[in-house]
């Protein structure tokens, strides 16, 4: 039952390569990268280590890290490959089984399952010396390997639904703080120990990994290589034992979020008991100022869309807990409670501002209705830059009181604030470029938030690079005005809060011009970009 | 008012210059309009005169090029060759005046799904640079008009899809556009939903404007259509006042005369009956 499914994926993936050699190119590079980190895995396994320390713990802390690896990467933001929509298989009338097995063939093609496969058989040459070692650790392997596919969309899946469902939100917003509460605290206990410290928290680390199902498959794999063949087929048992009900609680979410209508639509009535015009109701309270323009309603368009659309309110979520951390780290680490760290907070608006890269990927096809309206295509851009400085420059503002109220860095607020306007203008002219030229239209599918097609997660991550890294650059200046006056001439610092606000205009006034000239020719391309089957 | 039926169906050299064979009083001319997706000429040097003021169906088989043509002549997407007119305005010359005196309703109908109803009316409206107070009255009153004035704070995931047809007329019309492109108003549309439709066309139609729209239902051409347009793989094989085009049959029957309709040969499908085991 399995081969048609994989026959699909296979056709999907060959496909996904028309419509362009860029689509080519991204799929050749992710392949690319995808073998480099096949080839470190196979080297990290197969390399016969010396010390029998580090031969016992490599396979417990490498088959651990790779799981949670590939539980959390694609809810961080890099996507997970849906190329074969498993939503769109419920129709067919397979039972759950036929279903799951089917769909578990289905992810194990791609790009990412194939360098996972290649980097964990290198297990089975590392400790597989002789016969019934070897089918011991291929065993662990093959069972780490579902594990790994079948936890990442378990994970996706659930959080999909999750973030729809209003009741469900407020938990995982709770769990997620506190995951980075006791994150954060962690940290901050480690730098308290010193080099015997580390040694005995890594060695109890370990000793919680070698009790985790993917940590005993690892523990198989020595156990095997050293004849204990009998205690090794009993460490596969517990990786076994999850596979199965972990697939069977991913398919029927899957199932739910197909069958079920989302919780959190029906009730919506916006302006419900206000007696406001049509176009007030376009407006949220925090925007209710904006004018009633193209680019006044783009921007409250977008800050609707910010929190209404399950992933983009995923992203915000990160966000908010993002900063709410970065509050709480400086509360509680003793070093940072000097001055100059109320400047953080700059640090904190520049990475919340990347968002910037992608502003017309979740309008997807939408977006005709914007070039179908006559007008100019910069209003787009500046509503859309609105909406972002609208909703990050609140949170901004609260950090920036906040720690610098923890650290008795009031003197350096107004620094921190115009430090912070200036690298949101370089955000946003970087960004203003890249969101007409590389868009990213945001995946569209019901059963996962973070759904990406075969190769397009790659060209995602390399946009992203490429953001990251002009963006670095482009804040440079602002960044060494500062440090300047902070560590070599005070006066500096007198010159670098306006300079900050100039200089970052300037960026955003130079970006906002490429972009807008190129997109005032070329509305129907980027339309077609964001359209059905791209990405 | 020209007859042509049918069409010269033999390629003829691309003639981007709309003002020639442009007749006085056209709503919608195109010349030479071609878009090909890589191997398929989706539209082959397509010409066509719309005369303002008329009702104007476009038929034809399914790939045949309507939506594309639709899409073209709006100036969501770029010919390769040729060019399109719009009230005596060049859409790939000057989008922004040509835009002006467009309405869209699209096929896929890909929406905002995350506004509700009156939030997407609005957003259209100001998109448009219309004043906020002509934007409130007239959202209001195409809401009320549409029978979607419950719904109006329902978010358009919501909606059913005669509802999303009808908010998508809604924000086609909000600026009174002289002419309004329509792809397949009426398909998966109730009876009820349908009725409306077609009075608020025929409404628009009456106050002078242009209506042009798709459709595979050849009763709806029939019945509210002065004028028609069969297109046939990229091309249009048949056009003019539809008594004229339909020469005295039903256009069902001149449909499926100039495009041909596919027989299912004898023996075929047999496993559909039970007795055949």
């Amino acid at each position: 039952m399995v081969g048609p499914f994989i026959r699909l994926k296979l056709r999907l993936v060959r496909n996904g390569m028309r419509g362009g050699p860029f689509r080519v190119v991204s799929f050749v590079c992710g392949a690319l990268f995808g073998l480099q980190m096949a080839l470190l895995g196979f080297l990290v396994l197969a390399v016969p280590y010396e010390r029998a320390d580090a031969r016992a713990a490599i396979p417990v802390i490498g088959f651990t890290l790779l799981f949670v690896g590939w539980a959390m990467v694609p809810v961080i933001g890099f996507g997970l490959d849906e190329t074969l929509d498993p939503g769109r298989l419920m129709l067919l009338p397979l039972s759950r089984g036929q279903l799951m097995r089917g769909l578990l063939a289905a992810s194990a093609i791609g790009i990412a399952p194939a360098a996972t496969l290649v980097g964990l058989s290198g297990a089975v040459l590392g400790y597989a010396s002789f016969g019934i070692a070897t089918l011991v650790v291929a065993g662990a392997v093959v069972i780490e390997f579902a594990l790994c596919l079948v936890g990442a969309r378990a994970v996706t899946t659930v959080a999909s639904r999750a973030l729809r469902s209003r009741r469900a939100r407020d938990v995982w917003v709770i769990v997620s703080f506190l995951i980075l509460l006791t994150l954060i605290v962690s940290l901050q206990l480690v730098r308290l120990l010193d080099g015997h410290g580390l040694m005995i928290l890594g060695e109890r680390l370990m000793g919680i990994m070698r009790w985790l199902p993917p940590g005993m498959l690892g523990r198989a794999i020595v156990d095997a290589d050293s004849g204990r063949f009998g205690l090794a087929a009993l460490q596969l048992l517990p990786g076994l034992a999850i596979l199965v009900p972990l697939a069977r609680w991913w398919v029927a979410n899957v199932e739910r979020l197909t069958t079920r209508e989302e919780a959190t639509t029906r009730p919506r009535m916006a302006s419900q008991g206000r007696d406001v015009g049509a176009t007030s109701a376009l407006y949220p309270s925090m925007a209710a100022f904006l004018p009633r323009n193209r680019w006044g309603a783009v921007a409250a368009k977008d800050l609707r869309y910010l929190w209404r659309e399950p992933a983009q309110r995923a992203q915000r979520l990160t966000t908010f807990l993002l900063a709410l951390g970065a509050v709480v780290a400086v509360a509680t680490v003793r070093s940072a409670h000097r001055p100059p760290t109320s400047l953080a907070p700059t640090a904190f608006l520049w990475w919340f501002s990347l968002m910037a890269m992608g502003q017309f990927g979740m309008d997807r096809a939408s977006y005709w209705m914007n070039v179908a309206a006559s007008g100019d295509p910069l209003d787009d851009l500046v509503g859309k830059n609105a909406a972002i400085a609208l909703l990050n420059l609140p949170v901004f503002l609260v950090i920036s009181l906040a720690v610098a109220a923890l650290t008795d860095g009031w003197v350096y607020l107004p620094l921190t604030l115009s430090t912070g306007l200036g690298v949101l203008g370089v955000a946003l002219g970087v960004g203003n470029v890249t969101s007409v030229r590389l868009p990213l239209p945001v995946p569209e599918s019901p059963t996962n938030l973070w759904a990406q097609r075969t190769g397009a997660g790659f060209r995602t991550a390399l946009i992203m690079l490429g953001v990251f890294l002009v963006s670095q650059l482009l804040v440079v200046p602002i960044a060494v005005l500062v440090l300047a006056g902070l560590y070599v001439w005070r006066p500096m610092l007198a010159v670098a809060a306006p300079a900050s606000i100039v200089y970052g205009v300037t960026v955003y006034l130079v970006g906002g011009r490429i972009a807008a000239r190129w997109l005032r020719g070329h509305e129907p391309e980027l339309l077609a970009a964001l359209g059905p089957g791209s990405g | 008012m020209k007859s042509m039926v049918p069409v010269e169906s033999s390629i003829v050299p691309v003639r981007p210059d709309l003002s020639v064979g442009r007749p006085d009083g056209s709503a919608v001319s195109t010349r030479g309009l071609t878009k090909r997706f890589g191997e398929k000429v989706a539209v082959n040097l397509l010409d066509l005169d719309v005369p303002g003021g008329s009702f104007f169906g476009l038929v034809g088989p399914n790939g045949a090029g309507k939506t594309t043509t639709l899409r073209l002549v709006t100036g969501l997407l770029r010919p390769d060759a040729g060019g399109a007119c719009v009230e005596g305005i060049e859409v790939w010359r000057d989008p922004v005046a040509a835009k002006r005196a467009i309405g869209i309703v699209p096929e896929d109908l890909r929406l905002f799904e995350r506004l509700t109803g009156m939030e997407l009316l609005t957003y259209n409206g100001l998109l448009r640079g219309m004043p906020a107070g002509v934007v409130d009255r007239r959202t209001t009153e195409l809401l009320e008009v549409l029978g979607l004035d419950e719904a109006r704070d329902t978010l358009v995931v919501d909606y059913s899809h005669g509802m999303r047809k009808k908010i998508a007329l809604a924000a086609a019309l909000l600026h009174a556009p002289r002419v309004l492109f329509l792809d397949e108003p009426f398909e998966g549309v109730d009876p009820i939903s349908a009725r409306t439709i077609r009075a608020v066309l025929e409404r628009h139609v009456l106050a002078g404007a242009t209506v042009v729209f798709s459709s595979h239902v050849m009763e709806i051409v029939e019945r509210m259509c002065d004028r028609v347009g069969v297109m046939h793989e990229g091309r249009l094989v048949a056009e003019g006042p539809i008594d004229e085009v339909r020469g005295g049959r039903s256009l069902e029957e001149r449909f499926v005369e100039l495009i041909g309709a596919a027989t299912i040969r004898d023996g075929a499908l047999e496993w559909l009956d039970p007795s055949s085991g």
